[in-house]
């Protein structure tokens, strides 16, 4: 699905990614794992295509395609999103017509049909009520005065929308309820399918035990330190970071 | 500095012969006031740049260029058929006002039956048959008026009247659109006045348009007064050409528990420089200033507004936004007044522009004067660029970053759009921000 090599990139003049390396196919989850500043909502900004995060080295092949020459929009029409850490608020312009017209830029880039009215509303209908959202906050301004809970649920669900080929989710637990978390992750485990991959990125073990990952990875200092199973993440959990910065130490 | 300006204006020895030419339009019922005001104006100058309120507004090409000031006998009716229509909200039911150049079209006017005593229409008819509830309020927001104001009581021939007496709501509302047609060279003087009696309701929508490219000049003055429990929605819409000058006053005085809710959408002009003072001359006031300017090219419009907390215990909130293109500049002046005795006063103020581009400039200045201890007041002004991790966020989902745009600004103009109750027109007002913003 995705390959991403040597991959070196710099936002505001500091190097933060300084030669990542990861593969990931269809049908797997990867959990991103490490301490603050390692660079992890780096590594999710910039496969997104955030023009703040330049790609200084390294390459990124996704279904094929050279994806760090794709512009934001054509690598979500190719089938990448981002949840975000912090989801924008846009006034005046309602959930639906934003998913609608989402929908609808991906599927003209595909050559398909816009979606119709009635199969739009039904689909909505269907992943909200799988997330326990109230059908009033579909016809509200996007993420306009919710709370972080349902700014979370709201990626979620355009997560669900947009049905991509590969989600990367970047801090999705962050100040979420144990209640918001399950839901949270009932809606990811709905999307994981044998054809679409998904990368979390976590600070938390939490998460990880709705979410179960097929890897977790631990990031430290720009790259890639340390890759396991999920009992990697239990590992962390106990034992923090600081075993493994010594490792690295040593390595080097 | 005076008597060079004085050389720029030549209305006085215009006046008689003006007079002369207006014949039956001439509202003779004004008569004192208008020569009163043009004696007047022989003692006093046009503001300058070295006018603390008109420093970034330089009104010198409005004097220089000579407008004369219309008379009836510029237009006809006939050529402006089926150009009218094109000018209401559609679909909006409404009592239609038209005047042209300032006057009265009885042809293009549809005022539909009127409950008792209200008046809607010409204000000079309604000081023909209502002289006194005209006089009462005629003029009576005006104290120490400047120059433009001046020039408006002595050139004024007609406008928008509005009365409601007391405990009647007008449920559908009025329709005001103004429009110039063959007025190159020539000044307009729209004269409007508004009166809502005691727990009376009203809602009217303002449209200022040209039929033609022409260079001219409009200078307004709108006196509305709000009486006890009354509720006004009044919203002007300055859709002039890009050759157009304008000067437009709007003096309110609202009463104890009064509603206001005032808009005012500058999209087009070459030069608009609007006054807006509100006297919260009563208690529980509650008063919303929307402003909204669009301007592209090297076109300025500036707005000043001043709010007079004069007694306590009411709430104003004001909210000015823009959007600046190319080398277009805006200015806001926001005074606020808060009076010794106006306790418990809550006012709110904020303006935001976005430029998109280097080169546009607004200069914002928020003034506020407070004299009482126990108040409220807030106020913010922001410059900047469309944000752009809202950007990232929406083409990040597949949506274009034309599209995308679009959206924010959609966004920033809520403020201004979510208040207008009426679906009809609160959609023609998006359609003409975002139509103006694509051209």
């Amino acid at each position: 699905m995705i390959t991403i090599k040597n991959l070196h990139a710099k936002v505001a003049g500091n190097e933060i990614l300084k030669g990542l390396n990861l593969q990931v196919n269809a049908g797997e989850v990867h959990a991103i794992m490490g301490p603050n500043g390692s660079g992890k909502s780096t590594l999710a900004n910039v496969l997104a295509g955030n023009e703040a995060y330049e790609v200084t080295e390294g390459e990124v092949i996704f279904n094929g395609k050279n994806l760090l020459e794709l512009a934001p929009e054509e690598r979500a029409c190719e089938g990448i999103f981002l949840a975000f850490q912090y989801p924008v608020e846009i006034p005046g312009v309602t959930n639906s017509t934003f998913l609608k017209t989402a929908i609808d830029s991906i599927r003209k880039y595909r050559n398909e049909p816009e979606i119709s009215a009635k199969e739009f509303l039904a689909l909505i209908r269907e992943k909200a009520a799988l997330l326990d959202m109230d059908n009033k906050l579909i016809s509200r301004a996007v993420n306009e005065g919710f709370s972080g809970g349902e700014k979370k649920r709201n990626e979620i669900l355009q997560l669900l929308m947009l049905n991509p080929k590969l989600a990367i989710l970047d801090e999705t637990d962050s100040g979420l309820d144990i209640d918001a978390l399950k839901i949270v992750s009932k809606g990811v485990n709905h999307f994981r399918s044998p054809e679409n991959a998904t990368i979390v990125v976590t600070h938390y073990q939490r998460l990880l035990d709705y979410i179960v990952p097929d890897f977790v990875h631990v990031l430290y200092k720009g790259k890639i330190i340390k890759s396991g199973g999920k009992e990697l993440a239990l590992e962390l959990e106990e034992k923090g970071y600081d075993w493994l910065k010594t490792d690295e130490v040593e390595a080097v | 500095m005076k008597n060079e300006l004085k050389t720029d204006f030549k209305y006085f020895g215009l006046y008689a012969d003006w007079v002369k030419r207006m014949n039956s339009s001439y509202n003779s019922l004004f008569a004192a006031e208008s020569e009163a005001a043009l004696g007047k104006l022989e003692k006093i100058s046009f503001p300058t740049i070295k006018d603390e309120d008109w420093r970034f507004t330089n009104v010198s090409p409005i004097l220089k260029a000579g407008f004369v000031p219309a008379t009836k006998n510029d237009f006809s009716e006939k050529t402006l058929e089926g150009k009218i229509n094109a000018e209401f909200y559609s679909g909006l039911e409404a009592h239609k006002v038209v005047f042209v150049n300032g006057f009265f079209s009885e042809q293009f006017s549809d005022i539909k039956n009127l409950p008792e005593n209200v008046f809607i229409g010409s204000l000079k008819k309604a000081s023909e048959e209502i002289p006194d509830i005209v006089k009462k309020y005629y003029g009576k927001t005006l104290v120490n008026q400047n120059a433009f104001e001046l020039l408006n009581e002595a050139f004024t021939s007609d406008g928008l009247f509005v009365y409601i007496p007391k405990n009647v709501i007008l449920e559908l509302p009025v329709e005001a659109v103004f429009i110039a047609d063959n007025a190159g060279g020539k000044m307009i003087s729209p004269r409007n006045l508004v009166i809502a009696e005691e727990n009376s309701e009203v809602n009217i929508f303002t449209d200022y348009s040209s039929s033609a490219a022409e260079m001219y000049f409009t200078n307004s003055i709108t006196e509305i007064f709000g009486d006890k429990n009354s509720r006004i929605t009044f919203l002007e819409v300055q859709a002039e050409n890009n050759e157009s000058y304008r000067i437009g006053t709007t003096k309110m005085r609202l009463k104890d528990s009064a509603l206001l809710n005032h808009f005012v959408l500058t999209q087009s002009g070459k030069l608009a420089r609007n006054n807006l003072n509100a006297e919260l001359d009563g208690e529980n006031i509650e008063a919303h200033f929307y402003g909204f300017y669009i301007a592209k090219e090297k076109r300025h419009i500036d707005n000043h507004t001043f709010i007079d907390h004069a007694k306590p215990n009411c709430f104003s909130n004001e909210i000015y936004k823009g959007i600046l293109e190319d080398e277009a500049k805006a200015v806001f002046g926001g005074r606020i007044l808060v009076r010794k005795d106006s306790q418990k006063t809550n006012a709110f103020q904020s303006n935001k522009t976005i430029l998109l581009s280097d080169k546009a400039r607004i200069d914002t200045k928020p003034q506020l004067e407070i004299y009482a201890d126990d108040v409220k007041c807030t106020h913010g002004a922001t410059v900047g660029q469309l944000d752009k991790e809202a950007l990232f966020y929406i083409i990040s989902r597949g949506i274009s970053s034309e599209a995308a745009r679009s959206m924010l600004i959609k966004a920033f103009a809520n403020d201004f759009l979510e208040p207008i109750k009426l679906d009809v027109v609160k959609e023609n007002i998006n359609n003409r921000i975002f139509k103006t913003i694509e051209e």
